[in-house]
């Protein structure tokens, strides 16, 4: 007769926190939970290392993109977008240094486009209209 | 030669390739597939594209805007003296159009590869990847010198 099998029962290592020790362990918990869900860059410690991660990943992934569906629906993007208005400064000081495509986010999370239509397509001067309109908000001086 | 785009594209050592210039921002394939080097060209709304073509990012919309630069539908890629041809890729996941090569007089190809650099491909082939998927429609028009 063949011995038993040991039988194992799985805990997800985050769980571990939730057997009764306490409500700092529980935080912890709750911390590593959305580690797993939401990726590291919840956890980067300033807006300011999470957009220099998240700007350098777009900028790896979409490099020989022309498409502007591909380029402005990659996941790293989305997340800048998602910073909101917390972006913003990060946003502009990437455009003082290159001109780049940062105009849908910036549209998305100011809701105003400064661009006339002549100008589409005109990323020198997309990005001088953009830096005009931080200027005047006083997002730089 | 350059490791980061031999990684993105693995046929492109293997067929053939130089860089002509480097990475910008300012123009991308589409722009230079019509000879234009200081604008993004995209059906979005944002970027430039030509106001009597529709704004969506279709085959049909990108073979309307060549049709008119003069470029007509034909159904090869080889070199006809008197003719510049260009190459739409296709994603096969999406269907849309994703970048464009214009053929040079020696037969080879000239891309810009997105924001990354321009380069000539000896090949179609060279491009062909996960990202651009492979050439789906090829149209021509006459060279006036």
């Amino acid at each position: 007769m063949l011995a038993q099998a040991p039988q194992f029962n799985y805990v997800h290592p985050t769980s571990i926190f939730s057997m009764g020790v306490g409500t700092e362990a529980s935080a912890l918990n709750k911390s590593l939970s959305a580690l797993y869900s939401n990726g590291l860059s919840s956890f980067l410690a300033t807006d300011s290392q999470k957009f220099d991660m998240l700007a350098s990943t777009w900028k790896k992934d979409t490099m020989v993109m022309s498409s502007s569906t591909d380029m402005f629906s990659n996941e790293s993007y989305l997340q800048i977008i998602g910073m909101g208005k917390k972006a913003l400064p990060f946003i502009f000081s990437e455009l003082r240094k290159e001109p780049n495509h940062w105009f849908v986010a910036l549209k998305s999370i100011t809701g105003i486009d400064p661009v006339p239509k002549e100008y589409r397509g005109n990323i020198l001067k997309m990005s001088e209209l953009w830096l005009a309109w931080a200027k005047d908000n006083h997002y730089y001086s | 030669m350059d490791q980061e785009l031999e990684n993105i594209f693995p046929n492109l050592s293997s067929f053939g390739y130089e860089l002509t210039s480097p990475a910008t921002t300012l123009y991308n394939c589409i722009a230079w597939s019509i000879g234009d080097d200081t604008n993004w060209w995209w059906p979005d709304g944002i970027n430039y594209w030509p106001d009597d073509i529709p704004c969506v990012a279709t085959v049909e919309s990108f073979c309307l805007m060549y049709a008119s630069f003069d470029f007509v539908v034909c159904d090869n890629f080889e070199v006809e003296d008197g003719f510049e041809k260009i190459a739409l890729y296709v994603s096969p996941i999406t269907g849309q159009p994703t970048h464009a090569s214009r053929q040079l007089s020696n037969g080879k190809w000239t891309s810009k590869l997105g924001m990354h650099k321009d380069i000539t491909h000896n090949t179609l082939s060279g491009i062909e990847n996960q990202i651009y998927g492979a050439p789906f429609l090829f149209m021509k028009r006459v060279i006036i010198s």
